[in-house]
């Protein structure tokens, strides 16, 4: 359905930007999109300091801004009927606020993924104290999602090979059989890693060769920024 | 229904992390003392499946077609909170890979789609299966009821951020997800109707019909008498602000086109000639009672329809 490929494609590419730890990085894409929505506030000219520093971090990742824009594609239409209609309410200004905000906001989150491999990012998410469940459901999802959507595929092929059509009431059941049967499915795989994992030795915990180890560049990245995001959005507060 | 970076306000979207952040610490809280923590590879999986759960279109007419949501189906499985659980990672996955929803909305969605949707959803499918014993009506209502009212906070979250009038954004989501909704109360009756013919004991926490005769009139009682309660302690006290949608038709100066229409025989919740605290407390004890006998009028015509 989707090609599982393009999540770490891009991540391991020798660039300064993808050797910083994960949580460093974490904690300043959150930084960046959160003082940013606090700073803008309808005004398009304060997103000016913000995407430079999107734009120095896409710089210092060595990623294309034809692989960006790529990722970007398909949350663009939303983005772009939204504003519209803001436009129409708020006025021009709110409406082209809006629209880099998201825009911005999304180009640094692609970014943040696709310069940090997953399983780091998870690290980083556990290190950075989001509750465990989460973050061992994410792990299964990210490594199952890809099967599980294949077999969807394969049980929609095969609806759709015995001439599914009729009307829409038809349907519905022969869909909702389809989802029950996904359903059970991904519970009986469910079951069986489960049970593999055991045999492996799984007691309720992964385990993991320990964190990456925070280094000084990692704390200078971080300060510097956190820095700047405040000054970018205090000053831009007072003058644009 | 995924809102991204950008379209709420800051109010909005802090005051709606802050409690999605609570329900979720809470219900990881819940499901790890529950089910057994080490069962959470199963969990993983099946997280999985609703991920692609939600890819699942189907037609709703018009040469349009829905997504499915899955909050009522996945929860009425897995209990509503494993079901906040797995509905909160699918976000973060759709947010962080799929660039479908923002990271400072992130809250806002889960509030959405997780809490109301697959939470309230499981609320509606108990309260409804209690009271009328018909698996197939509670599951379908409380589908439709979850897609509707997910797509209405939505709606209300843009336009007390300025994106969209109430009036506009309002009637058209909720219109939309009306028709998609009924696709997925169908597709979810299908859905729990084949998984039950597999295995039996399905639906979570629900009472075998024996069980379920020995309670069932206290707890109506009780809840009759917390809101009673609420309504003459409390609500004076809450009359003070507006409320957001008023907010919203205030600020737009739509809100005497609402008003003048129609005369209420308690405008504003007052009844004239009585002072402010005594008759709001009388106008709540009015609303619940009228709303407590509604409710039971058509709990007990259903019921004599299901039964015959």
């Amino acid at each position: 359905m989707f090609d599982p490929t393009y999540i770490d494609s891009y991540s391991n590419i020798d660039a300064p930007y993808q050797r910083l730890d994960a949580r460093g990085k974490i904690i300043v894409t959150v930084a960046f999109v959160v003082i940013m929505a606090f700073s803008v506030n309808d005004r398009p000219l304060r997103v000016i300091p913000f995407s430079l520093l999107v734009i120095f971090l896409a710089a210092i990742s060595r990623l294309s801004p034809k692989v960006l824009l790529r990722r970007m594609l398909p949350a663009l239409p939303f983005f772009l009927f939204a504003s519209l209609v803001l436009g129409f309410s708020k006025g021009s200004h709110a409406s082209v606020a809006a629209f880099l905000k998201a825009f911005f906001s999304v180009l640094s989150v692609i970014i943040l993924v696709s310069t940090t491999r997953f399983s780091n990012l998870l690290k980083g998410l556990e290190g950075l104290k989001m509750p465990k469940i989460i973050v061992s459901m994410i792990s299964f999802v990210y490594r199952y999602l890809f099967i599980i959507a294949d077999e969807y595929g394969h049980i929609k092929i095969a609806r759709e090979s015995r001439n599914f059509g009729g009307n829409k009431l038809w349907q519905w059941k022969a869909i909702g059989h389809s989802v029950g049967t996904l359903f059970l499915h991904s519970y009986e795989r469910g079951d069986r890693v489960h049970s593999a994992m055991l045999a492996r030795g799984y007691e309720g915990k992964i385990r993991t060769l320990g964190m990456q180890e925070i280094k000084r560049g990692d704390i200078i990245f971080v300060a510097i920024s956190v820095i700047y995001l405040l000054a970018a959005g205090s000053v831009s507060w007072k003058l644009l | 229904m995924h809102i991204p970076d950008g379209f709420l306000e800051p109010k909005v979207w802090v005051s709606l992390t802050a409690v999605s952040a609570a329900a979720v610490a809470y219900a990881s809280k819940k499901v790890s003392k529950d089910l057994d923590e080490k069962k959470v590879p199963l969990m993983g999986v099946i997280a999985a499946f609703v991920f692609a759960a939600q890819m699942v279109n189907f037609p709703v007419g018009g040469g349009t077609s829905g997504h499915l949501m899955g909050g009522v189906l996945i929860a009425t499985i897995m209990g509503p909170f494993a079901a906040i659980l797995m509905i909160s990672t699918v976000l973060i996955i759709q947010a962080l890979l799929f660039q479908d929803g923002g990271i400072t909305t992130l809250g806002a969605n889960i509030f959405n789609m997780g809490i109301v949707g697959a939470g309230l959803g499981y609320l509606t499918f108990k309260g409804l299966n209690r009271v009328t014993g018909n698996l197939n009506f509670a599951v379908f209502t409380a589908s439709w009821l979850s897609v509707v009212t997910a797509a209405g906070t939505a709606a209300a979250e843009l336009s007390i951020s300025g994106v969209i009038p109430i009036a506009v954004s309002l009637p058209a989501m909720t219109g939309v997800h009306a028709i998609i909704g009924i696709g997925e109360g169908a597709i979810t009756i299908a859905a729990l109707g084949l998984i039950s013919g597999v295995s039996v004991d399905v639906f979570y926490g629900v009472q075998t019909v024996e069980e379920r005769k020995v309670q069932r009139r206290p707890i109506l009682w009780i809840l009759l008498a917390v809101s009673m309660s609420v309504a003459v302690f409390i609500a004076p006290f809450a009359s003070e602000f507006p409320d957001g949608l008023e907010k919203v038709a205030e600020s737009l100066g739509f809100l005497e086109r609402g008003t003048s229409k129609v005369t209420s025989p308690l405008p504003d919740y007052q009844i004239p000639g009585l002072s402010g605290g005594i008759s709001t407390s009388m106008v709540g004890v009015v609303g619940v009672l009228a709303t407590f006998g509604l409710a039971y009028m058509i709990i007990k015509i259903m019921h004599r329809k299901v039964k015959r």
